[in-house]
């Protein structure tokens, strides 16, 4: 039976999933979220839902005080006494936080931009073991003691030995009656997933749409995760050089040199061909630039995303974020190249309002 | 004869031998100034394109084109935006410099760019990225004669 706590608990939860719903497209352009996620959870400020709380009658107000008090002081009754300083003037802050898993948060945004589950390529090949607890056995530690089990072989002792009295149903179980849990290692066999960010560091990339990228990579993560056991990341940054770095390095880092995608694209190839073999992971690569590029690069570029990067991908998203000096020409070139490329996402991202869309165009394939 | 006076007097000499579209160049020891001009007229001129090169040096160092676009960017700076140092290819041998700020107008974005290559070579042009067509293209610089003279003298004066 459903207990009212319970009915009411995920009453509240509804409410707040369908708030976070509603207003997602705000929590992905602000990226507030981000510095609160930590491990498996994510802190949501909430500012409009009222936290349920405890309302009291009006009857035995007052109450008694604390302290020794003296013999025939009266007790004060409710009403009396001077009024207070009045009320303030400026609003209450009534901000509350919720947290969700990185999983309800994936599945929120699923819901909101319908996006499709992901189909993983390839053999699920990647053996991994997990423990499962499966088996009973007599010794093991007190924390996995089976009570109900236990409890069972206990009964069925007592009742045997005609030691057990309906009347007094007293149950007392010796150290032959304890029963364990145990556990047994499961080989799963899993869908790997790897994902490249690679970014554009270079002189003209400032660190607003450094920001954009953080952003989107946020949500991207989250969706990843929930669809794959097994996530990966590798990052990228390059200006006219390419380099794999950690993650707090890829998003603080800034450059002055010049523009040379194809340096990270073939960077990206070989790690794959070294490292994650296209028969035995699903290989995402997401790539953000302002799209200035420099030289004969583009035509580079489009080469080894034709025999090499594209052949071994899921799905290879471009996001090219515009700078104060516009937007470059590399996305047309790629819009030019790769027509009806079913592989390659491409996205104008205009600020930070284009997020959402951008979010939705890159993940939107379900591959 | 300097640069600003050989450009001065090659504009000045026949204005309307120069039937833009047309390339203009002048010379003056190791350096040599070309324009791709669009329009000209007795008060100022547009152009496409203005390269500078000076003949003397070949092979630049990342360090000295570095060099080089501090000293343009100090120097230059009554184009109505300043210079900044954008971007620097060692690899390449290239430095990009581009106005601080571009100027919005009619939802269209403009800047100046220069291009320092590793051949000793200037090139300065003017883009325009427009936000309907989300398309960047080159624009004409407009200036007046004098303040090309002045540019001019100031490009040779940059020279580390």
């Amino acid at each position: 039976m459903v207990r009212k706590i319970d009915r009411d608990a995920n009453r509240f939860k509804q409410i707040v999933r369908g708030k976070i719903k509603s207003d997602l497209r705000k929590y992905i352009t602000h990226g507030e979220m981000i510095g609160k996620s930590g491990g498996e959870f994510v802190s949501i400020p909430l500012p409009q839902i009222d936290i349920p709380e405890f309302r009291y009658g009006t009857k035995n107000r007052g109450g008694v005080g604390q302290g020794p008090g003296d013999v025939g002081t009266p007790i004060g009754r409710s009403g009396d006494g001077e009024a207070g300083p009045g009320a303030g003037e400026a609003p209450g802050h009534h901000i509350l936080e919720v947290e969700l898993t990185m999983d309800e948060l994936a599945q929120i945004l699923g819901e909101e931009l319908a996006l499709p589950r992901i189909e993983p390529k390839g053999r699920a090949n990647i053996v991994e073991e997990k423990d499962k607890y499966t088996g009973i056995r007599q010794t093991g530690p007190e924390s996995l003691r089976h009570f109900k089990r236990t409890y069972k072989k206990a009964l069925k002792r007592q009742i045997a030995s005609n030691t057990y009295d309906p009347r007094d149903p007293l149950v007392i179980p010796i150290r032959e009656d304890k029963l364990y849990r145990s556990w047994n290692p499961i080989a799963l066999p899993q869908f790997n997933a790897v994902v490249f960010y690679l970014m554009d560091v270079s002189g003209s990339m400032t660190d607003d749409q450094k920001e954009i990228v953080r952003t989107e990579a946020f949500w991207i993560d989250a969706w990843l995760k929930s669809q794959y056991d097994g996530l990966t990341k590798r990052y990228i940054i390059h200006d006219a050089v390419a380099r794999e770095v950690d993650e707090h390095t890829f998003y603080h880092t800034r450059e002055s040199g010049g523009t040379r995608i194809s340096s990270a694209y073939n960077l990206a190839n070989k790690i794959i061909d070294d490292q994650h073999p296209q028969m035995d992971w699903n290989i995402y690569v997401f790539h953000f630039s302002d799209g200035d590029n420099w030289g004969e690069d583009n035509r580079h570029c489009i080469g080894l995303l034709r025999d090499q990067l594209l052949p071994k991908c899921n799905l290879f998203c471009y996001g090219q974020v515009e700078s104060p000096y516009g937007s470059g020409e590399f996305y047309r070139e790629l819009e030019e190249a790769f027509e009806d490329e079913d592989k390659l996402a491409l996205s104008e991202i205009r600020n930070k309002e284009g997020i959402y869309d951008s979010i939705k165009e890159f993940l939107g394939r379900g591959r | 004869m300097n640069l600003s006076k050989k450009i001065a007097a090659a504009l000045d000499e026949n204005t309307m031998v120069h039937l833009p579209p047309c390339e203009v160049t002048v010379e003056e020891g190791a350096h040599r100034l070309t324009l791709h001009l669009t329009a000209i007229d007795t008060v100022g001129l547009a152009f496409d394109s203005l390269e500078f090169v000076a003949t003397d040096r070949t092979d630049w160092t990342p360090d000295s084109l570095r060099s080089w676009g501090d000293r343009l960017a100090a120097r230059v700076t009554y184009l109505m935006e300043p210079f900044r140092i954008l971007e620097v290819d060692a690899e390449g041998g290239e430095v990009c410099l581009r106005s601080q700020s571009p100027t919005a107008r009619n939802q269209k974005r403009s800047y100046y760019e220069i291009r320092l290559t590793r051949s000793g070579t200037l090139r300065l042009e003017r883009q325009t990225f427009d936000e309907t067509t989300r398309v960047r293209d080159r624009a004409a610089c407009q200036l007046t004669r004098e303040v090309l003279e002045r540019l001019a003298d100031d490009l040779v004066a940059s020279l580390p």
